[in-house]
């Protein structure tokens, strides 16, 4: 009696424990400035190959989504966890953002060539060919230099007129996105 | 001890945000229902044939990154309207490169591919296909189900996969609990009690294997092997696997149960057709049942025995007016084989199940199904339960479904 008793007394300290730690988990937010996960499929990994020089000088860390079409259903919410201590999730190419297309990043998001179907705390979208709708506000640049005055504090289409400067106009993003 | 206790929570409110980093994502998914079956049994605990409405559901997944390589992963579910909890699955999961992923702790049992793609929210239909209820418990069966819902299992599993030219590779082994009873001489020694006072025995229930549920230690030491292959093309939406599963099931270690299965799907996203055969051979001592408990009944007049089932679903999504709104049609057809002998078993079954699934918003979608069953082995079924069941039992279920 005496035992059940001291028992039933300790017990709400443990819970509080658990409670916190969950709270104080929740609420701490690992992030290394400049830091990137990008997400591709190896179906789109022209598109990375051809941006990826663009980010040289930062930490990328590359995962491949098709690694998700043969793993369970909680595999994508766990990329995605581990994406959300990165400064960036860089989702490239169609095929990435559509398996993706559900997935709530919390931190932002930036689509090369992706499907207008991203989630996050902000989403810039950089196309070629106009695929992301009509969401968020559009730019077009040739190159970098145009990037002087657009506007990055909210969701932004920006659609690059001269394929050939899309890692540049990456690169310029980026560098816009961290000030 | 109140100032103790204050002072604890005050320590933990300063230590704990200052603890390595680590980040905790939830997310979760629930659906209601209402079901109706005709023509259902009536056994001694309830008719089945009586009507339904329950929250059949409601699951949080709790994912806390520890570190870049570690995350905590748990799926906490509250099933029958609250009244089972369980864990479906709660591990470590250690992830030293992208393509290798070690689990320790209690997972999902990487056998075929419905277990890891069970939640509603992810499925065309509620009902679940016979390759998960009698080969592997994914849904007990059992009207007295008390346990969690799904197969998970306690151990340790190593999955490694590998991105190519042509498509993805998945291979997985993993050591586990396995299936069990803690009836040494009989697998299947479970009963069904008809409500008419058919005797006890008389029905064989062999409706499913058995998960070890009791705790976390092994019924005998001989841990469950299972290994899985799967392999995802590229080019056209086509994956397909060979699973294969082995362990002793009795508390002497001496008897096993060897499955092996294979499943392939075809996901275009307009168009999708799934498959999973499966078997299982059994080895199992004839004689009396231990306990005393029941007389000797058919459940072990025979010995080792094979079971078998398959499913093949297709959905279509008839009318898709946004990418994540549309209207899906569904058929799915499953066979159970349970091979008996020796009696009667409700549960040597054809299915047939059609349903439509409409997708109103994107996080949330009404289905309505129907179901046909036909009992196949009905021409054994002792005279009491003849003249109560039909062999052709009817089932129908709308329900809500919803994730976040």
């Amino acid at each position: 009696m005496k035992n059940a008793s001291s028992s039933r007394r300790r017990r709400p300290t443990l819970v509080s424990l658990l409670v916190l730690a969950l709270i104080a988990a929740a609420a701490s937010v690992p992030v290394s400035a400049g830091e990137f996960m990008t997400l591709y499929s190896m179906k789109d990994r022209k598109i990375w190959n051809s941006v990826k020089g663009s980010l040289a000088g930062h930490t990328v860390h590359e995962y491949k989504v098709d690694l998700l079409a043969v793993a369970d259903y909680s595999a994508k919410q766990k990329v995605v966890a581990k994406a959300d201590q990165y400064d960036y999730a860089l989702v490239i190419g169609p095929r990435a953002s559509t398996i993706l297309h559900d997935a709530k990043f919390g931190t932002v998001v930036v689509g090369v060539e992706a499907k207008a179907s991203l989630s996050g705390n902000k989403v810039v979208y950089l196309v070629t060919a106009g695929m992301p709708d009509g969401s968020a506000s559009k730019v077009s640049v040739a190159d970098a230099a145009e990037l002087g005055s657009t506007d990055l504090s909210k969701n932004t289409q920006i659609t690059v007129t001269d394929a050939q400067n899309l890692g540049p106009i990456l690169a310029g993003v980026i560098e816009r996105l961290a000030k | 001890m109140r100032a103790k206790r204050l002072s604890a929570f005050l320590l933990c409110a300063l230590i704990l945000p200052a603890t390595p980093a680590a980040e905790l994502n939830w997310s979760g998914y629930g659906n209601a229902h209402y079901m109706k079956m005709k023509g259902g049994p009536e056994l001694a605990e309830m008719d089945l044939s009586d009507s339904q409405i329950q929250l059949r559901e409601f699951t949080l997944f709790l994912d806390v990154v520890i570190s870049d390589t570690l995350t905590i992963s748990s799926e906490i579910e509250m099933a029958r309207n609250g009244s089972v909890v369980s864990l479906n699955y709660g591990y470590a999961l250690w992830q030293p490169r992208d393509w290798l992923n070690v689990r320790i702790g209690k997972f999902l049992v990487p056998f075929l591919k419905y277990n890891e793609e069970k939640p509603s929210f992810r499925q065309s239909l509620m009902s679940s296909p016979f390759t998960a209820t009698v080969l592997a418990p994914v849904i007990n069966p059992n009207a007295q189900i008390a346990q969690g819902i799904g197969w998970s299992d306690y151990g340790v599993s190593i999955e490694g996969i590998w991105a190519g030219e042509t498509g993805v590779l998945s291979g997985t082994l993993a050591v586990i609990t396995g299936l069990a009873n803690s009836d040494p001489a009989a697998l299947d020694s479970n009963t069904v009690n008809f409500a008419d006072g058919t005797p006890p025995g008389a029905i064989r229930p062999r409706d499913g294997l058995i998960q070890n549920e009791a705790g976390t230690r092994d019924n005998n030491d001989d841990k469950a092997i299972v290994a899985r292959v799967l392999y995802q093309l590229y080019s056209i939406p086509l994956g397909f696997g060979l699973s294969r599963y082995q362990g002793s099931w009795d508390p002497n270690g001496m008897l096993d149960i060897t499955m092996t299965g294979v499943n392939a799907e075809l996901r275009y996203p307009r168009l999708e057709i799934k498959m999973e055969w499966g078997t299982a051979d059994i080895e199992q001592s004839p004689g009396a049942l231990p306990d005393g408990a029941l007389p000797v009944t058919p459940n072990v007049s025979t010995t080792s025995y094979t079971m078998e089932a398959w499913f093949v679903e297709a959905g279509w999504k008839f009318k898709q007016y946004r990418e994540d709104l549309w209207v899906k049609l569904i058929g799915r057809r499953d066979e159970a084989d349970t091979n008996d002998q020796a009696a009667f078993t409700p549960f040597d079954r054809t299915r047939s199940t059609l349903g439509i699934e409409w997708q109103y918003e994107k996080n949330s979608r009404l289905r309505y199904e129907h179901q046909w069953t036909r009992i196949r082995d009905f021409g054994r079924a002792p005279s009491a339960v003849a003249d109560s069941l039909t062999d052709s039992p009817s089932m129908h279920m709308a329900s809500l479904i919803f994730w976040f």
